[in-house]
Formats: C-alpha cells, structure tokens, sequence
C-alpha cells in the first residue's frame, strides 16, 4: 500500500495532466484543478517559508549561535517592512519605497556587482590557452566582450560582426542541441514517472 | 623579463580589484559619450511598438526582476516605458518576481510622471502575482481572476484599461523585462497558446540563452543587459543611464581582456621556469 497509493496517485493525476493540458475539452477542468490547486499550493509554500525563515533566525538567536546578531538584523528589516508597508501603504511616496530604494536596492546591487571584481580576477588567473580547446574559448571569449561593448566595436573592424556570428551560429547551435537534449530528457523522465518506472521520488528504500 | 612575469603572476588580486574599481568609476565622471550600434533584435522590438496603433490593444509588461540586476533591468524597462508612453500606448503591468512591484511601480510612475499619462486609462500596475509560470497560465485563462485588485487594492472593474483584459488575446505583445527564465514559461503559455507575440529584456549572461527562441521566431525581440537598454535609449533619443553606463562596461571588459591577455604571456614566459603557472595561485 506505501508504494501502490503513491504509484496510482502520480499515474492518474500525471495522465489527467496531459490530458487537461492538451485536449481543449477538458479545459474547465484545467482551469479549476491545476491551475487553481497549484496556485494556493503555491501559496501555502509561501507561508511555509516565511515561518521557516523567522523559526530559523529565532533559534539562532535564542542559542546565541555565531554571529547571532545578523540574525537579529534580518528579522528587524523583515519585520520592519512588513509593518511599513501595511501600515502606511505601498505608493509612490510611501516609507516602504523610500526603504526598499534607500536599502534593499543598493545591497542587492551591490552583492550583485561585486561579482565584476571577482570575475575579473579568475579570468586573469585560470582563464589560459593550456589547450586547443581552451585556447578556442579564450578567443571567443575575448571577442564576445569586445564585441559588447562600443569602444572595441566602433573601433577594431568586424569585433562586432564576429561577435555577433559566434552568438547567431555556434552559441545557437549548441544552446539549441542543449535545449532538444533537455526538452526531450523531460518528456521521457516525466513519463517514467508517470508509469512507474522512475521511483526515486518515494525515497531510497520504496525506490 | 622572466623575472617580471612571475611577478605578474604573483600579483595580488587586490591590484586587479583596483583597477576594476577606477574603470567603473572614473567613466561616469569624464564620459567617453561611446557610440552604440542598434543590433535587430532590439529593433525589432522597437519597430513592432512604433507600428502599434495607440487605439488598439495594449502591451502587457512584466516586471520580473529583483534588486540584483535592476543596473540592467530597470533602464530596460524605463526605456520601454518612455517609447510606449510617448506613442500613447496603453501599458498593463504585472510583476511575477516577489521582490520586483516596488520596482515596477518606480518605473511606471515616474515614466508616466514624465509624459503626464493618467492612471487607470493610459496604464494600470496589477502589482505581484504569485506562482509566477502558473501565474502567467492562470492570466491565459482569465486575467481579471488573476489580478482581482490592482497594486493599489482597487478592484480591477473600478480601473477601466485594466478591465478591458480577458486574456492574452486582449494584448498586443507580452513583453517581460527579467533577471530570469520568465521569458520561456511566456512563450509556453502565451505565445505558443493565444499566438501573442513576446518580447524579453533580460540580463547579459542570459541573453545569450534566448537566441534559439528569437531566430524560431517565438520572440519577437531581445534587449540583451545594458549594452540592449543602451540600443533602445539610442533608438527613442533619449540617452539615459544605460548609455552612460556602457561606458564604465566598456572600459571593464578591456581591463579583464588585458588582463587575461597579460596572464597568458606570462604563463607563456615562464613555462617550465621556476613553477611556472604554479605562481598563479590565489593571493
């Protein structure tokens, strides 16, 4: 029954997905039980989250784990936007923009950009031609940031075009094989799972 | 000059962090004012907004970014906004990323600011949808059961533009402006589905991901990073922070590319000698 109930249950509820999703008479029933169902799972997950991150900073506070005090920071801001922003509201002159634009913005862009400096300094140290094929990627490399930008694509002949030809034709041509590969590898794991062949989702022992 | 190189190698990559620093840097203080040529997957976005008829269907815009790419994203979507607004298209905006509708509402206001565009007929802002793929099916089947109030709580038949959306039928073009795959779910559940065209502005590292899609025709156009949002500031002549940025971009790319380049010399230099590329270690 542990194996036969879950086995049955991703058989009917995988085949009415197919069928719901690409016969148009069943399209009411689409509407209401997919869409519908994974939205408020969707929701529920949310909710889930949000007790598992207040739960998690909670108990690292309360041992006074290392580095509990940025624990105590993430809460404040989460509980201080959350207040803000159903207390005095979401509009353009709020409290809560001018906090998400004085802050979260700046922080967020600038964990983002720091990813410059360090790319910078692993393309100067791993980045070698110790290969033919490395030495292929380098030079692709090299011309798609050139190519990028206008100071080398205004100025060196054909940066640009080259740079445009390697993205059209082999940067597409191999996105597209990596593209078929997966589209296809879903489309057969799916149906494994649908029919019961694939069984690692029951966990180690049922599978 | 053996001797040099390996010092090369031995550079502390705190050098390399100040170099990156004074290319972004000083560029915004002397601009070098660079030109940018427009690419055809930008113009192509451009092009179908300037054929659009400012009486027919409005464009449904999706803001699915965060914070993080927003150097990117946002001049993107303000440049958008400022070609829509001053065709008077009508704008219907969404936003599928949690952390992205005061984002969203940033760009719409102050765009709308600029072209005196009223609220509720020239454009409406849903604000977040949540389930994000299952969302954009969710507004295939009915919009207004999507996006019941706008991000202001009012109820969608009390915003007129707003309540004229049934589905991806009552739209011209779907175009999201994203720091992820939101692009792919769209042509999946709007283009391949209602046969609406889509449009996508994405970061840099993913543009290069949507170019099967836009030579198969199933979107419509690509704005690729800054570089993209510089291409559009060009075409509607209003230079702004993309264009200004792509200067900082430029100088960058050819500090690493010196950079990579001094790193083969010198790993070419001293093969063989005294460790070699061994010297190149993390410092």
């Amino acid at each position: 029954m542990k194996i036969a109930i879950p086995l049955a249950s991703c058989f009917i509820f995988g085949i009415f997905a197919i069928v719901a999703w690409f016969f148009p008479v069943m399209n009411e029933v689409n509407k209401e039980f997919i869409i519908n169902w994974t939205l408020v799972i969707f929701g529920f997950s949310m909710a889930l989250g949000i007790i598992s991150l207040i739960t998690s900073h909670l108990r690292k506070i309360n041992k006074q784990a290392a580095g509990w005090g940025y624990n105590v920071v993430a809460l404040a801001g989460y509980f201080t936007m959350a207040i803000v922003g159903f207390a005095f509201g979401r509009g353009e002159e709020s409290l809560f923009q001018y906090l998400f634009f004085t802050v979260q913005v700046p922080v967020q862009a600038t964990m983002f950009s720091i990813l410059a400096f360090y790319i910078a300094s692993a393309a100067f140290r791993a980045f070698r031609a110790k290969s033919r094929d490395a030495t292929l990627l380098l030079v692709a490399a090299i011309i798609v940031m050139l190519g990028q930008v206008p100071i080398a694509a205004e100025n060196i002949p054909y940066m640009a075009d080259a740079k445009d030809w390697i993205l059209n034709v082999p940067n597409m041509a191999a996105k597209r094989g990596i593209l078929i590969g997966i589209g296809l590898g879903m489309v057969s794991t799916a149906l494994k799972i649908i029919v019961g062949i694939e069984r690692t989702y029951l966990g180690k022992r049922e599978s | 000059m053996v001797e040099f190189f390996e010092r090369i190698l031995r550079l502390d990559r705190r050098w390399i962090f100040v170099a990156i620093f004074v290319g972004t840097v000083v560029p915004f203080f002397f601009p070098l004012g660079l030109p940018v040529k427009v690419t055809t997957e930008v113009k192509m976005i451009y092009d179908f907004i300037e054929e659009l008829d400012p009486d027919g269907k409005p464009i449904l815009m999706s803001f699915d970014y965060d914070p993080a790419p927003s150097a990117e994203c946002h001049p993107m979507a303000i440049a958008l906004l400022r070609h829509m607004f001053r065709r008077d298209i009508k704008v219907i905006a969404v936003c599928l990323h949690p952390a992205g509708p005061a984002l969203g509402l940033d760009a719409l206001a102050s765009v709308a600011a600029e072209y005196d565009k009223e609220y509720g007929t020239d454009y409406a802002y849903m604000g977040y949808g949540a389930g994000f793929a299952y969302m954009m099916a969710k507004m295939g089947e009915s919009f207004p059961e999507s996006f019941p109030v706008d991000y202001y709580g009012t109820p969608i038949e009390e915003v007129p533009l707003a309540n004229q959306i049934k589905n991806y039928d009552s739209v011209a073009m779907v175009l999201t402006v994203a720091g992820n795959r939101a692009y792919e779910y769209y042509i999946s559940f709007a283009q391949a589905k209602f046969g609406v065209k889509v449009a996508a502005g994405l970061t840099a590292v993913m543009a290069s991901d949507a170019y099967p899609y836009l030579d198969a025709g199933q979107l419509s156009g690509l704005i690729g990073g800054l570089k993209g949002a510089a291409e559009y500031e060009n075409l509607i002549g209003h230079n702004d922070r993309a264009f200004i940025g792509m200067d900082a971009q430029s100088v960058t790319h050819v500090i690493i590319v010196l950079f990579i380049i001094l790193g083969n010399i010198a790993h070419y230099v001293t093969r063989g000698k005294t460790g070699g590329a061994r010297l190149t270690k993390r410092r």
